[in-house]
């Protein structure tokens, strides 16, 4: 038995959802700030090389940030702020193992307050794809190693486009 | 997709409409928060109340947090009954007067923090109010010096009642300001 565009639920209110739903929707692409729903964790990727990560949405956090290692600046000086404008190749790996190579232009060096005291970070620009859709943001490298979740999405990604509802998940790393 | 997803993606698409439609009149208050299926929008800054005492606190909404914090500034063991106790104060930001709170201890935390050693902290559980919400959750205590806002909200407190929009801020109006 095919039942072709089942929402699972009783076929008399299968049809009626459909219609509600194609109302709302139609009623949404009117509004010119309507915001997607994203989750506590989503499959994010890095769209230029092509890379996917269980990321860790976190509001708390200001910018997003993404697992780097093995960063190299061509021409660099020791000073991180006399970079900017340099190109910096480094690699990335998700929490599967995956590895990959970026090159791209240091648009900042970032300054992190955290327990330790003051680290200075790289920042550059990268898009991040989530489902259909695909937005730049600025990002700040980081040797999250020890860190469970290999990209961190903080409020500069989220903002104007998502909203964030912590019952979603799509996946959690123990 | 079961019949509860759909209901919350029907309820989230009404909300964002009816959010959006507000947005573009410049308000953001209760009022604009549709209570349906319990979900409010939040922004990423909110008053938290602290029931009881009616201390009114400055939190910071952190999806990225398990369990909710609360920033003390003095802290003592006592035992109760044989349990363990906590007798702690928190200084609101415009009174010089530090409320005093006596919670049991329900359990220690580990909080794991990157490049330092992990730190033990005492987990209280704590009422609190944010928007027209009451709800009782565990709070991890820790000196008030550790975090930038007295109160960190994690998500502990936002699951099944709230959603997070980071283009908000101080959505909540004070009991008695909320009839206008």
């Amino acid at each position: 038995m095919n039942k072709p565009l089942s929402l699972g639920l009783k076929p008399r209110l299968n049809g009626l959802a459909f219609i509600v739903i194609a109302l709302l929707l139609v009623g949404c692409t009117h509004t010119s700030n309507d915001k997607r729903v994203i989750g506590e964790t989503a499959r994010i990727s890095l769209t230029e090389p092509g890379i996917e990560y269980l990321a860790r949405i976190d509001t708390g956090a200001r910018v997003t940030s993404v697992h780097a290692l093995d960063m190299k600046v061509s021409g660099g000086e020791s000073d991180k702020q006399d970079n900017v404008g340099k190109m910096v190749t480094f690699s990335t790996e998700n929490e599967k193992g995956e590895r990959r190579e970026i090159t791209t232009k240091i648009i900042d060096v970032a300054k992190v307050r955290n327990a330790q005291g003051v680290e200075y970070r790289y920042v550059v620009d990268l898009k991040l794809g989530w489902k259909d859709m695909a937005k730049g943001a600025e990002v700040n490298l980081r040797d999250r190693s020890a860190m469970s979740y290999k990209l961190l999405i903080g409020r500069n990604w989220l903002s104007k486009d998502f909203i964030v509802d912590v019952d979603v998940a799509e996946g959690i790393i123990k | 997709m079961s019949c509860k997803t759909w209901v919350k993606v029907l309820f989230t698409v009404s909300l964002l409409t009816s959010s959006a439609a507000h947005a573009e009149s410049g308000a953001a208050s209760v009022a604009d928060c549709p209570d349906t299926a319990g979900f409010k929008i939040i922004g990423e800054l909110e008053h938290v109340t602290l029931i009881a005492t009616e201390l009114r606190l400055q939190a910071r909404i952190d999806t990225g947090a398990q369990t909710s914090s609360l920033g003390i500034d003095s802290q003592l063991a006592f035992e109760r009954d044989g349990k363990k106790w906590l007798r702690f104060s928190i200084k609101h930001a415009d009174s010089e007067m530090p409320i005093e709170f006596e919670r049991p201890v329900i359990r220690t935390a580990t909080v794991k923090r990157h490049g330092a050693e992990a730190m033990e902290r005492p987990v209280v559980k704590m009422k609190v109010r944010l928007g027209s919400i009451e709800l009782q959750r565990e709070f991890t205590l820790a000196d008030r010096s550790t975090y930038k806002f007295p109160v960190l909200i994690g998500r502990n407190v936002l699951l099944g009642k709230y959603l997070v929009d980071v283009n908000r801020k101080y959505t909540t109006l004070a009991k008695g300001e909320r009839e206008q």
